[in-house]
């Protein structure tokens, strides 16, 4: 039996939102503070306004709710899928105030998009916003790729909610047996990632001609969005703006580093232990998965005479693959040069490697290489029991930060999350279709969204019907917090109607 | 009638001068939109494209890279002489509007000599319009709805401080 959403459930939830809405509004003062230093006066009015509109909701929130001693698992998920939601609202305010936006829907589109890290951009005339907003625009996607249920977990003072919570923004590793030390170790690993990247995208900025800030600020842009697997740019042309190959390169390392699993990152770097890194089952599905598109692409290119030499298939077919696979969204060609060049087997093959996209826990989206591997270990030991002898019975176990067993549990909820993913991108394609685009095209620019990657075939733009904008908005939601915290909002809501009427 | 005839001549021609200067100033520049529609098409074909100058120069040596953004909000990399570059007063970011060029050059859906890039290599460039610098002006509007939340904050705070004390008195 269901259980009955009373007052004090909402007051619960609405507690730990007020909370998080309070410490995410403080993210704002930097690109506010960056905008009075480079004389973007309008923009960091802009950022005061959204700070300001955050600081008050959250306060609001925070007081009007008292937070109880213990919570359920209904409180953490319903108020991470809450917090998402609301956030959204809050910092899409500095986008819509920026006046690169066309409407309000557009600025929530590309803030769920930086959140989600997806990287699909409706924002009008990038290449003259000012910096800070640019700076912001990548914020978003290196906060939405830790949590914002992270963020506020490093000032939150520690209780039962935060895991639980952590959960519902798909971070089920508990690298610590303190949850706020898990947050803190999410954020402690990103941060000496930002800084090492930096400095490899500075100097390859610099030797490529640029100016050492500009550099700096390119690098750690395009930082931000290659380790969040976020896929924004600094510049309208993604990442085709550079020309550049040691960017590209540094590029492909970060997507994958970044859509690699934090525990593994953990073990790496605290525990030592470089080998977890090949013994885990997300490393090996990963590899065959990228191994596997790679060389369907590679056909489909080379059969159509699309890129015939060895360099060309790295920088434009290995980056677009590896970008799509690993969630980014970067991109070293054209929207339109998709469809109109590269034919039907790229956009299948990059389809599949969006689709099955990163690690677990990571900030990458799409099934994860975990939930993968183990559907298809599962198919193995199934056909394996076909030829065992009568009384024979095998136990199939499989490596992921620890030895596990292989049960009936843990397979369904793998196919589970699979075949809802699988809805998504359907359901996505036929709005696509409904709205007038050919389906191939829809089902790439639904999965795209769906599986928070950000590759885009040309379909995503200003111009693109409302219902189509609304539809990957949910899309993205969905597919970054991986349903189940959605689904458990959405009942949440239901139960407490339920229980007036 | 030889006066007549020759002011009709003069007419016809200064007539005729005239509509090839209109045909000459409406001559169609590429977008990058129509080049990538039909890639193939232009693949090594000489095109003319004009757009602002966005970014900063990119690259080393006698040949490097700039970025041109037509009036789709489409841009491009353009592969051309360190000469040319020299004469580029402004380039396109915030606030600044960049220069306003005319390129003339060989169009590469996929550049073999740039790692399949799509790109033009430019055989004549033009400054066609000198960019400015944009005045940033502030938006009064803004700094009320800061006010607006500054006072309705500065209420709530009040609020939620009397009612602690009255709590704290109660018990």
């Amino acid at each position: 039996m269901i259980r009955r959403i009373s007052n004090k459930d909402w007051s619960t939830v609405l507690s730990l939102t007020g909370s998080i809405i309070y410490y995410f509004g403080f993210t704002m003062l930097i690109p506010f503070l960056t905008g009075l230093i480079l004389n973007e006066f309008n923009s960091s009015l802009d950022f005061l306004i959204g700070f300001l509109a955050c600081f008050l909701v959250g306060l609001l929130l925070k007081n009007i709710f008292k937070e109880p001693k213990e919570a359920e698992w209904i409180h953490g998920m319903s108020a991470t899928a809450l917090s998402w939601i609301i956030a959204m609202f809050l910092a899409a305010i500095p986008y819509y105030l920026s006046g690169y936006f066309l409407s309000y829907l557009d600025a929530c589109f590309d803030t769920m998009s930086g959140f989600t890290t997806t990287g699909l951009a409706i924002i009008q005339n990038i290449d003259h916003i000012p910096i800070s907003l640019n700076l912001w625009r990548h914020m978003l996607t290196f906060m939405g790729g830790q949590g914002i249920i992270v963020i506020a977990l490093v000032f939150l003072p520690p209780s039962g909610l935060g895991f639980k919570a952590l959960v519902g923004e798909g971070k089920e590793e508990r690298l610590i047996p303190s949850v706020r030390e898990t947050g803190r170790a999410i954020w402690l690993i990103s941060l000496i990632y930002l800084f090492i990247g930096a400095i490899f995208y500075i100097f390859a900025g610099i030797y490529d001609g640029m100016s050492p800030l500009r550099s700096l600020f390119h690098g750690v842009c395009v930082f931000m969005t290659s380790w969040s697997t976020g896929g924004f740019a600094p510049q309208s042309q993604n990442t085709i703006y550079y020309h550049s190959f040691p960017i590209e390169i540094i590029s492909m390392l970060f997507m994958i580093l970044g859509s690699m699993n934090f525990g593994l990152h953990y073990y790496v770097w605290f525990k030592k232990d470089k080998k977890e890194v090949l013994r885990d089952i997300e490393s090996k599905t990963f590899i065959v998965t990228l191994s596997l598109t790679w060389i369907l692409l590679t056909y489909g290119l080379i059969r159509d005479g699309i890129y015939t030499n060895f360099l060309p298939l790295i920088r434009r077919g290995l980056f677009i693959l590896v970008s799509g696979h690993t969630g980014t969204g970067s991109m070293t060609i054209y929207a339109t040069q998709f469809v109109n060049q590269w034919g039907d087997i790229g956009l299948i093959a990059v389809m599949l490697a969006m689709a099955f996209g990163g690690y677990s826990a990571s900030t990458a989206g799409g099934f994860k290489a975990i939930r993968t591997g183990i559907v298809f270990k599962a198919i193995i030991a199934d056909i394996k029991k076909y030829f065992l002898p009568r009384s024979g019975v095998t136990v199939e176990k499989f490596h992921h930060l620890q030895d596990a067993i292989l049960n009936e549990k843990i397979v369904k909820s793998a196919a589970l999350i699979i075949l809802l993913y699988i809805v998504m991108h359907t359901v996505g394609a036929i709005v696509g279709v409904i709205n007038g685009i050919p389906f191939i095209q829809a089902l790439f620019e639904s999965i795209s969204a769906g599986a928070n990657v950000g590759l885009s075939c040309g379909v995503t733009a200003a111009s693109m019907a409302n219902s189509l904008k609304v539809t990957y908005i949910i899309n993205m939601f969905l597919g970054r917090l991986e349903f189940i915290a959605v689904f458990v909002f959405i009942l949440f809501i239901f139960r407490s109607i339920i229980r007036k009427y | 009638m030889k006066r007549k005839c020759f002011l009709f001549i003069i007419f016809a021609i200064s007539f005729f001068l005239l509509q090839m200067n209109c045909i000459k100033a409406e001559e169609p520049f590429l977008k990058v939109s129509t080049l990538l529609k039909d890639p193939f098409n232009y693949n090594g074909k000489s095109i003319k494209f004009k757009g602002e100058v966005i970014g900063e120069p990119l690259g080393r040596g006698n040949n490097r890279w700039i970025n041109v953004l037509d009036n789709e909000g489409n841009a491009i990399g353009v592969w051309l002489s360190e000469d040319f570059i020299k004469n580029i007063n402004y380039y396109g970011k915030y606030n600044i509007q960049g220069d306003i060029v005319e390129v003339e050059g060989i169009f590469h859906s996929i550049c073999k000599e740039h790692g399949g890039d799509t790109d033009i290599h430019a055989n004549t460039f033009k400054i066609l319009e000198k960019g400015h610098l944009i005045k940033e002006q502030i938006k009064i509007q803004k700094i009320y709805i800061i006010l607006l939340e500054g006072v309705f904050i500065i209420i709530v705070l009040i609020f939620f401080r009397i009612k602690k004390y009255y709590e704290s008195l109660s018990k």
